[in-house]
């Protein structure tokens, strides 16, 4: 089982890393333009600068190289240190005549022509003779000497490393510095012009609390009412239930999420359509302001997973009432409740368990569109926004998490089929 | 067992009736506003649209800005300085602003002609991909006089200089915050871009990218008194019909921006009485462009290329055949019909601010589908073949027409295409994303600059008051093609002479009755050329609270541009 395991880890990294090249690939070739929505009123030429500074029209290769570094390598370690509170630049070496000394308080200036040296991340370097931090952000080093005064110093665009005249007269106070783990350049989107992963993270509690509180009730609902059905098979319940699934399963979330908004919002009043993401829960009122905020889409979605749990129990379920040890347990004169509650129903669990966890990433992806309807700012509404903005890092970014999710979740579900059936060995 | 069970549906009945309790009206002290494109950065010089400009609005200012009528309105001075206070030199290429005393950013500390200087450095830095760079324009200098007074000094005579430090998309940031983030480093000070400080009546407390933004007031705002609420929620995401929802019908929110929906839709939802619809007409308006040259594509790399004028297009420079194209359209049915309160036919490609609206070519307004029958049969060219198109020269009037994917744009399209069908020419229709058909690839064949079709129709109009950089779109040299990229302005692809001398004598003419007639007579040349058949002016569309005060819809800069003003009624 071990071993399996770790062989199944590792055939992921290569089909992750196919799998993000091929969605670079993909999107590379889509025509959208991110400067196509500004207004007709900026002319192309302006276009073609901003395009230019956003890094559009670097090659392919080159922009998926950078992305893999700082998706796989940087962004993980700004997380890890920020974490640990550890360190992992390696020190930056210059000699000391690599400083050019300007004469102004014994600040110097770091030759254009080192530019290739500084790139190696690092921060500490000798100055004078003494050692320095060196504090680099994405395109600027921070020299502080002893008396914790900075010293600014910009990477130019064609890549030299000088100083820059605005920043003459700028005071600004040791607190200013960067901290360490913002130290590293961050993979931006072309929309918001800032870290992807940081929007990832604020979106992701919207998501987890509307589609995964959704995914939870649809879970509670969806099992009994699929044992019920399979015990009581072809019974009122049963025929009830089986129409109300097969609508739930048909009609788009998008069409019951608007009628939800005309009766509940428009006629009724009773609920908001618009849900307030800042919204904080402190005390009960609060509490109740974010379930009454929350019951539409979560109604919405649950009533969607619901429909397609509450089947795959039923059949599961029916096929296992059939079977011989349901039979002997009856005979042996077990309760009728605990033949069904305990034996039929955990044999019967096992297809649904795997179901459920194969199910978790479209937790993640949240319901892109009932997102958008109820105006839950959350992942959904993210990929929506960046592929109809033109914005292509984010919409790699979040592609790429949720295959990662995929396969995680793929090989969950093997797993937990293992250990839910005896019968299943993995070597 | 029954004790139990009464206590649990006690229990549910409890939360029911607090999670039931009608949803609350608005707080007093807040305002919320539904922008449906929610706003992705509070910097507007690398904004990516019109949403973050109207939000950063609420904090940066510009040294002016435009009022409701397109009239200049003093903002971080004293007043607009004009030829007749001396404020604008003899010769046209420079303008003196002088700073009000006493402004304070909100973080408390001084504004200065050096932060002025600082926003013209930090726009124009090639590195910056600054969008509003064309405001700066022919800039040569921006010089700080003294802490109050800043001088702007242009290259060439500029008869109309309220290009740099005015409207929303060109306000003054603080030199001080933004100092690191000039050139390449723009993108990368976040913290900065997304909570830029300001001079304006609130600042951000909190900023969620493409979410909500959270205003609170500025404590060093100039005017005593205001604001007047305690917070302005800026919330975005969904689409227009649910923002128009909000406010018109449920009473969610105070207001909701750009409602592009039917107009049966939103009328109902107005009869609902819990608040009112605006409209303000800016410049936009939408229009089909008519191709000078021959899109043929056997014609393989030299289809759509201008050639100096050797590649003109079979027919549709023909003066009966554009003639009777625009004859047949009934635009009032259009406007009317799929724009509603947001358009009004318009037979002019400029057609606001009113000074510059030409009179002249009223008479498009009444469809005449006999007539351009007449005018089409007058001209020779007939429908020879009997297969119910008509041929000029042997080549069947069958047009390509694209526009952008939008619902009101297709309908449009199939309006005019069954009156076109009435006037035996056959119209294919096509339509292409707009971040597509807008964008610049220039390996894309999709898009409005390559032009690889007959028509097309979009809306153009331009950002102020000053017609003359929109109209100076249409000359030689900016005829697009492989030499600029497909990024020239002149769509058409259209050369002609007397309208080059009328662009020149704009630029050279500074009395502003002098500059209309100058703008109407190019705009009537555009229109009775038969290079862009004018459609609808279009209007932005807005939905306000009953209980919200103070709203004076604007076309000519940011809609929210004096929420200082905002109020809750009663």
């Amino acid at each position: 089982m071990g071993q399996y395991l770790v062989r199944r880890l590792l055939i992921s990294i290569p089909t992750l890393l196919v799998i993000s090249l091929v969605v670079f690939a993909i999107l590379e070739l889509s025509p959208a333009d991110p400067v196509g929505n500004l207004p007709l009123t900026i002319p192309p030429e302006v276009r073609e600068q901003i395009r230019e500074a956003m890094g559009v029209n670097d090659p392919f290769l080159v922009k998926f190289a950078k992305w893999l570094r700082q998706f796989m390598v940087n962004e993980p370690l700004n997380i890890f240190e920020e974490i640990t509170g550890l360190n992992f630049a390696p020190p930056l070496s210059l000699a000391q005549e690599d400083l050019i000394s300007t004469g102004e308080e014994g600040y110097g200036e770091l030759a254009s022509s080192l530019s290739a040296d500084i790139q190696s991340t690092g921060r500490s370097v000798i100055l004078d003779g003494q050692a320095q931090e060196l504090f680099r952000s994405d395109r600027q080093f921070f020299l502080e000497d002893s008396s914790n005064s900075p010293l600014f110093l910009n990477e130019f665009a064609n890549g030299t490393v000088g100083r820059e005249l605005s920043n003459d007269n700028i005071d600004v106070p040791e607190g200013e510095l960067l901290p360490l783990h913002k130290s590293r350049l961050r993979y931006l989107s072309w929309q918001t012009r800032s870290p992807i992963i940081d929007l990832v993270i604020e979106r992701t509690p919207q998501t987890l609390w509307v589609v995964g509180l959704s995914y939870l009730a649809a879970i509670f609902v969806a099992v009994p009412i699929g044992v019920i059905q399979a015990y009581r098979q072809y019974s009122n319940f049963d025929r009830f239930s089986t129409v109300f699934a097969t609508v739930g399963f048909s009609v788009p979330t998008f069409f019951i999420g608007l009628l939800f908004i005309y009766f509940f919002s428009v006629q009724l009043g009773w609920f908001p359509s618009i849900y307030d993401t800042t919204h904080v829960v402190t005390d009960l009122d609060s509490f109740l302001f974010q379930m009454r905020q929350s019951i539409m889409p979560v109604t919405v979605l649950a009533l969607f997973y619901m429909a397609l749990l509450s089947r795959h129990t039923r059949s599961s379920m029916l096929e296992n009432l059939k079977l011989d040890y349901v039979r002997t347990a009856r005979s042996k004169g077990i309760a009728e409740r605990r033949v069904v509650g305990h034996h039929a129903l955990r044999n019967s669990l096992i297809p649904v368990v795997t179901l459920i966890a194969l199910g978790i990433p479209g937790v993640f992806q949240g319901a892109i569109i009932t997102e958008q309807i109820f105006r839950v700012n959350g992942l959904g509404q993210l990929l929506i926004i960046a592929i109809q903005g033109g914005d292509l890092p984010t919409v790699q970014t979040l592609t790429f998490i949720f295959a990662v999710l995929n396969v995680f979740f793929n090989i969950v579900a093997d797993v937990l089929y293992a250990v839910l059936d005896p019968r299943i060995r993995y070597t | 067992m029954f004790g139990k069970r009464t206590n649990v549906v006690a229990l549910l009945l409890l939360l029911c009736t607090g999670v039931l309790a009608p949803v609350s009206a608005q707080m007093d002290d807040e305002v919320s506003i539904l922008y449906w494109q929610a706003a992705s950065i509070l910097n507007p010089y690398l904004s990516g649209g019109t949403k973050d400009l109207h939000a950063s609005s609420i904090i940066l200012e510009p040294l002016a800005r435009y009022d409701e009528n397109g009239g200049l309105v003093p903002t971080l001075v004293d007043e607009i300085p004009t030829l007749d206070n001396g404020g604008i030199s003899e010769d046209l290429t420079s303008i003196t602003w002088t700073l009000s005393e006493g402004l304070l950013w909100s973080d408390g500390t001084p504004v200065t002609s050096a932060d002025v200087v600082f926003t013209w450095e930090y726009c124009v830095h090639p590195d910056a991909g600054c969008n509003a760079l064309s405001n700066f324009a022919d800039v040569e200098n921006v010089e700080a006089m003294d802490d109050l007074t800043v001088t702007v000094t242009f290259s060439v005579s500029k008869p109309f200089p309220y290009g740099p430090f005015v409207s929303q998309v060109s306000p003054i940031i603080q030199a001080a915050q933004f100092a690191d983030c000039v050139g390449a480093n723009a993108p990368n000070c976040t913290d900065q871009n997304f909570g830029p400080t300001g001079t304006g009546p609130y600042m951000v407390e909190e900023f969620r990218a493409n979410d909500v933004i959270t205003y609170v007031p500025n404590p060093n705002y100039r005017e005593e008194g205001k604001p007047y609420f305690q917070r302005v929620i800026f919330k975005g995401g969904g689409d227009a019909e649910s923002a128009a929802r909000a406010v018109l019908e449920t009473g969610e929110a105070d207001y909701a921006w750009n409602l592009q929906i039917a107009p049966a839709v939103l009328n109902s939802m107005e009869a609902a009485g819990n608040g009112t619809v605006v409209v303000a007409y800016g410049t936009g308006v939408e229009r089909l462009m008519m191709n000078q040259t021959n899109p043929d594509p056997d014609l393989g790399e030299d289809r759509s290329i201008y050639m100096g004028g050797d590649n003109a297009h079979p027919f549709l420079t023909h003066d009966a055949v554009w003639q009777a194209l625009s004859m047949a359209i009934d635009r009032n049915v259009i406007a009317g019909q799929l724009y509603g309160a947001a358009g009004r036919a318009s037979c002019n490609v400029l057609a606001a601010p009113a000074i510059y609206a030409s009179m002249a070519n009223d008479g498009c307004l009444t469809q005449d589908i006999a007539g351009a029958n007449a005018l089409l049969d007058e001209a020779g060219i007939l429908d020879s073949d009997g297969d119910g198109v008509r041929e000029l020269d042997g080549v069947p009037l069958r047009i390509l027409y694209q526009t952008s994917t939008n619902a009101v744009r297709q309908s449009t399209q199939a309006l005019i295409k069954q009156w076109w069908a009435e006037i035996g020419v056959e119209t294919e229709l096509r339509n292409i994303d707009a971040a597509v058909f807008f964008g610049g690839d220039p390996a894309s064949p999709d898009t409005y600059g390559k032009f690889y079709a007959d028509i097309e129709m979009y809306t153009n109009g331009f950002s102020g008051t000053d017609p003359e950089s929109y109209m100076g779109n249409w000359v030689c040299g900016e005829v697009s093609g492989p030499d600029n990229n497909w990024l020239g302005n002149n769509i058409p692809r259209w050369c002609n002479m007397d309208y080059e001398a009328l662009v020149e004598q704009m630029s050279q003419t500074a009395a502003i009755e002098d500059r209309a007639s100058l703008a109407m007579q190019m705009n009537d040349m555009l229109v009775t050329s038969g290079i862009m058949i004018p459609l609808v002016h279009r209007g932005d569309v807005s939905a306000i609270a009953n209980s919200l005060d103070g709203v004076r819809m604007n076309a000519w800069d940011s809609e929210l541009w004096n929420i200082a003003d905002w109020t809750r009624m009663g």
